[in-house]
């Protein structure tokens, strides 16, 4: 098919767009039509930096890292909040006002940019786990002592990525474009200092896997990763649907979209 | 200059970053007040200065957000046609850091009341039924150095990204130099010294002057990005003068 087929194509006019069993073929080809200009409009140096600092982090703590007992998991940790201060950048698109009218849904454009995002930063954070366990295998603890939980902290840095994610998409619906990440920065920084502040009473920062709440924390932050995932979502159906669940607020979405007269477009696309 | 700091001082304390870090300080205190025995807490002087430090970060990315808002929403050309300089506007959005060092005294002292109402006057680490003068200060000092740092990593690094890794820097430095162990005397000079409650009169008064002299440094940085005159030069000189001196002066002691 041509460029110009393809076009026509996705703006819905051929009659396979309206068969539904042909709709993963029409996401594939709108996904691999929409891959590069996403990838363009993604902010990649803050990702970058915060992908560096996270290990500059690991090195800077390769002392504590392979001495003590037990691993600390501190600089584990503020490696991921930094990967998740880098990651709150990803949904925010200069372009988003431009390519609200177009046919793929904000669900599907936003699916694309974190498929897209999410592996770089998946990348330094595999990395970043790597060397940690290198370190603390190095270490000259027991060695029962001695391993990462990688699994364990790969949960709490989801449900951070998660809440991140999920402050961005909230706050790029409330305040505009582009102004998703300003705002999920320091709603993740806050969302820590929160949940540090709770510690007495709801330990989630926990030292090691011998703690008792171990299991029980972690079970907490698989709960905060599918609420944020829940807002995420949420926040990432397209203002334009036609769902009474998505028009529920109308204020939210004429913020969002800045002020628009009675009787607009149809479907509430400016 | 005054109004603009008026009005961006009532917008700094009216920030979510810092409103919310308030909610979090309240938090974290009020289980004190509610459990059965608020003197628990070995030392609820450093329940307050704890507390004090959460608002500044938040203070820190406030001030931050407030000095990219132009920045962010495009009007930087707009500012041009207005009759005061960037520099002058730096200088007014410091200012307006008095508006949340005067409420953050005004918190710690309610929190103050608040603890010693609810621990039956249980004594601060100074011995005090109430703070003494030098712990109300260390505080709003702090919240003041933050706002400057805030504003003049706008200043240098337009950046929304660049506060918060500030802060979560300063974050696992305050926890890395709280957690030393056995405070050597170079923690006298972060600004955040864990040892500034016990330290005594004369030290807490050249920590304060410390504080004051880095304040001053980071907003003649923060202004010297715009304009580079001979005064900016002689506040950046003079400020480092005092910061080594009062730090060295710390060390000795």
């Amino acid at each position: 098919m041509s460029g110009r087929d393809a076009e026509v194509s996705l703006l819905g006019t051929t009659p396979g767009i309206e068969d539904r069993a042909g709709r993963p073929a029409l996401r594939r080809r709108q996904a691999t039509l929409l891959g590069r200009p996403t990838a363009r409009t993604i902010r990649w140096l803050p990702l970058a930096v915060a992908a560096v600092a996270a290990e500059l982090v690991l090195w800077a703590a390769k002392d504590e890292l392979s001495k003590g007992e037990a691993v600390p998991l501190l600089p584990v940790r503020v490696a991921a909040v930094l990967l998740c201060l880098g990651a709150a950048f990803l949904l925010d698109d200069d372009a988003g006002a431009t390519i609200e009218p177009v046919v793929p849904t904000l669900l599907f454009r936003r699916g694309l940019r974190l498929m897209l995002g999410l592996p770089m930063v998946a990348m330094p954070w595999g990395a970043a786990l790597w060397i940690a366990s290198t370190l603390a295998a190095s270490g000259t603890g027991p060695s029962a002592h001695r391993s990462l939980p990688a699994a364990a902290l790969t949960l709490e840095a989801a449900a951070l990525l998660a809440v991140t994610l999920a402050a961005a998409a909230v706050a790029t619906r409330t305040q505009g474009h582009g102004k998703g990440g300003t705002a999920a920065g320091p709603a993740l920084l806050a969302f820590v200092m929160g949940v540090a502040a709770i510690g007495k009473y709801w330990p989630m920062f926990q030292g090691s896997p011998a703690e008792p709440g171990w299991a029980a924390a972690h079970v907490r932050w698989a709960a905060i990763l599918a609420a944020a995932v829940i807002v995420l979502i949420v926040a990432s159906l397209d203002p334009a649907s036609q769902t009474k669940f998505i028009r529920g607020d109308r204020g939210l979405r004429r913020r969002a979209f800045g002020p628009q007269p009675a009787g607009d477009c149809a479907g509430g696309k400016p | 200059m005054a109004a603009l700091a008026r009005v961006e001082g009532r917008r700094l304390i009216r920030h979510p970053a810092i409103i919310v870090t308030v909610l979090l300080a309240v938090v974290q205190t009020a289980p004190f007040l509610l459990s059965e025995d608020a003197t628990q807490e070995r030392n609820v002087g450093w329940l307050l200065q704890i507390s004090a430090l959460v608002i500044s970060f938040g203070a820190l990315l406030a001030a931050n957000l407030q000095a990219l808002k132009s920045r962010r929403d495009g009007s930087e050309e707009s500012f041009q046609a207005a009759p005061l300089t960037p520099a002058a506007r730096t200088a007014a959005l410091a200012l307006a850091a008095a508006w949340v060092m005067v409420a953050l005294t005004l918190l710690l002292l309610l929190g103050d009341l608040a603890i010693r109402a609810a621990g039956k006057g249980a004594a601060t680490d100074s011995g005090h039924a109430l703070f003494p003068l030098f712990d109300l200060v260390q505080g709003p000092l702090v919240a003041g150095l933050f706002v400057m740092i805030g504003i003049a990593l706008a200043r240098w690094l337009p950046n929304a990204f660049a506060a918060p890794v500030v802060v979560t820097a300063l974050m696992v430095g305050t926890s890395v130099t709280s957690n030393w162990g056995e405070n050597p005397v170079w923690v006298r000079l972060i600004p955040f010294d864990p040892t500034f409650l016990g330290d005594g009169g004369a030290l807490a008064a050249l920590h304060a002057v410390y504080l004051a002299a880095l304040a001053t440094v980071v907003l003649a940085l923060a202004i010297m990005r715009l304009r580079r005159t001979p005064r900016t030069w002689a506040w950046l000189a003079g400020g480092s003068a005092i910061a080594a001196m009062a730090g060295t002066l710390q060390m000795v002691r």
